[in-house]
């Protein structure tokens, strides 16, 4: 498998989307690999980034209030 | 009560049953119109658009997807149409599609030996913040509902009516273009 490829698949295989004896040549080339390999740390580094600036929120309350006002005058018409 | 007893009686009009669909799930809405829309102000609307929007056709949820996904789907459609308004700078299509042409030779600087610190870094995040709101609205939708809301992507292709390989596509590049521009920040801050 060329470096190419890798860089082809390497989000399917982080998402668990490759079959299996695919997947094992690819693990085959990552631990060969340094350059693929850097590539998919950094990719999963970028989505735990990702994930990481946009932590969960709670709705204000006032927002839901207005909501629920706001579905309730269309419920009564 | 189940989800399936509170839409029946939210179908024959029962006010309490909706706000009960609405209190189950309203916190994935608020936040999925953060992600997608950066601020509060919109996101709060896109909220209130959705429960209305999702009210008056509620005869015509059949329960083929979840409730959740319904609403996903509502949500996500009505946040695309505003982001399309946007008039911020995004990277074209064109610049996405090099990921994945064989003739683009990837720069791969290794950067994942960085202290775990140095990723708690306020102007790493705002790079990285940047670079994923100058996503076109079509990629950026893709990459916040499975990389940063975790949805499967057959999930995230059910709320965008998309194929299951067109998301995969969307997925990668956006995240390939991504990690670009961390590593070109990276590179001209040093490690």
């Amino acid at each position: 498998m060329k470096c190419e490829d890798i860089e082809k698949l390497i989000s399917e295989f982080i998402d668990n989307e490759i079959e299996e004896s695919l997947r094992k040549i690819m693990e085959e080339h990552l631990k060969e690999c340094r350059r693929c390999l850097s590539l998919f740390e950094t990719i999963e580094k970028t989505i735990a980034l990702s994930r990481s600036i946009y932590r969960k929120k709670k709705v204000p309350k006032g927002v839901s209030e207005r909501v629920y006002y706001e579905v309730r005058i269309r419920f009564k018409k | 009560m189940s989800e399936q007893q509170l839409i029946e009686r939210a179908k024959n009009g029962d006010t309490k049953a909706f706000e009960e669909l609405m209190k189950k799930t309203q916190t994935n809405i608020y936040n999925l119109g953060l992600r997608l829309l950066g601020n509060k102000e919109d996101a709060a609307d896109l909220m209130q658009e959705t429960y209305i929007k999702a009210y008056e056709n509620l005869d015509r949820f059949e329960g083929r997807s979840s409730f959740s996904t319904w609403l996903y789907r509502i949500a996500t459609n009505n946040a695309l149409m505003k982001l399309r308004k946007e008039k911020n700078k995004k990277v074209s299509i064109d610049e996405l599609k090099k990921f994945g042409d064989k003739s683009y030779k990837i720069e791969i600087s290794d950067w994942s030996e960085n202290p775990s610190s140095y990723f708690k870094s306020a102007e790493l995040k705002e790079v990285l913040q940047k670079a994923i709101d100058s996503l076109p609205p079509k990629y950026k939708s893709v990459f916040i509902l499975h990389d940063v809301e975790g949805l499967p992507l057959a999930e995230v292709a059910r709320i965008l009516s998309l194929s299951i390989p067109a998301v995969k596509t969307r997925v990668h590049r956006s995240r390939m273009y991504l990690r670009e521009k961390i590593s070109e920040y990276i590179k001209k801050h040093g490690n």
